[in-house]
């Protein structure tokens, strides 16, 4: 007989073994896993690139001590990513639980699931201002996640995407 | 009549064609392929479409000097409303 064990995680048994020191301020934890991260990171890089730009130079500038000298500007960053998975959740939960999961289901490929995509790309720049725009997408050639054909297939049709596309489509 | 490969070359060709078919295809392609190799890629470079950009391999930084950000500092107060939701 297999030895079947539930899987438990109960975060009251994990202990920090080496803090930060008492005078670093705090910052919270994004606590998203991949699949989220995933599926908002176009957005947060719309409302985050200044931010991450100014923690790279400030690296650069350290020359080699950026890790003590950038703490700061590093907690910035995740702040300002927390900001906007915060909304994304605020206004878009149900889009954005949709995409992520189907990422999650379909090996984290963005080409997997384009109808989730198209739905909560169109709720975040409704509600949050933030458009997803691919960096070094060549002049008068549409961006990928805007054509209506495709070369490679989805790996395979979400369901719970297209199911929520035909309920958008008849409100 | 076998033409003369000098004086009637693309008689010649058509007259190899006919009598040597494997010989004379195997070469024409076999000479072809060279020449498509160096071609092909400046002609669809002119005619169809350019390279793409080449995908960053590090973090793209931008060439300037530092400025200063306001906002998701360590005292700003408006960021407790995130960690609500």
């Amino acid at each position: 007989m297999v030895n079947v064990r539930e899987p438990v995680v109960n975060y009251g048994l994990v202990v920090e073994p080496a803090p930060m020191p008492p005078h670093i301020p705090e910052v919270p934890e994004i606590g998203a896993s991949s699949a989220p991260l995933m599926s908002a990171s176009f957005f947060i890089g719309a409302r985050c690139k200044p931010y991450g730009d100014d923690y790279l130079l400030c690296k650069k500038e350290a020359n080699g001590r950026g890790e003590l000298d950038c703490l700061s500007e590093g907690r910035r960053v995740t702040r300002c990513a927390i900001s906007v998975l915060s909304d994304i959740k605020k206004h878009c939960a149900k889009e954005f639980f949709t995409h992520w999961d189907c990422l999650d289901r379909n090996e984290l490929e963005f080409r997997n699931c384009r109808p989730a995509e198209a739905i909560l790309n169109s709720c975040v720049y409704k509600n949050l201002g933030l458009e997803k725009k691919i960096p070094g997408t060549a002049e008068g050639t549409t961006p990928i996640h805007l054509r209506e054909k495709y070369i490679y297939k989805p790996y395979r049709e979400d369901p719970a995407s297209i199911a929520l596309a035909k309920a958008k489509a008849s409100e | 009549m076998k033409p003369e490969l000098f004086k009637q070359p693309f008689k010649y060709m058509r007259w190899c064609a006919h009598h040597y078919p494997a010989y004379f295809f195997s070469l024409l392609l076999g000479f072809s392929f060279p020449v498509a190799a160096l071609a092909v890629t400046p002609l669809r470079r002119k005619f169809l479409y350019d390279d793409h950009i080449p995908i960053p391999r590090t973090y793209p930084l931008p060439r300037r000097a530092r400025e200063p950000l306001t906002g998701f500092g360590d005292d700003d107060k408006e960021f407790a409303k995130y960690l609500k939701n």
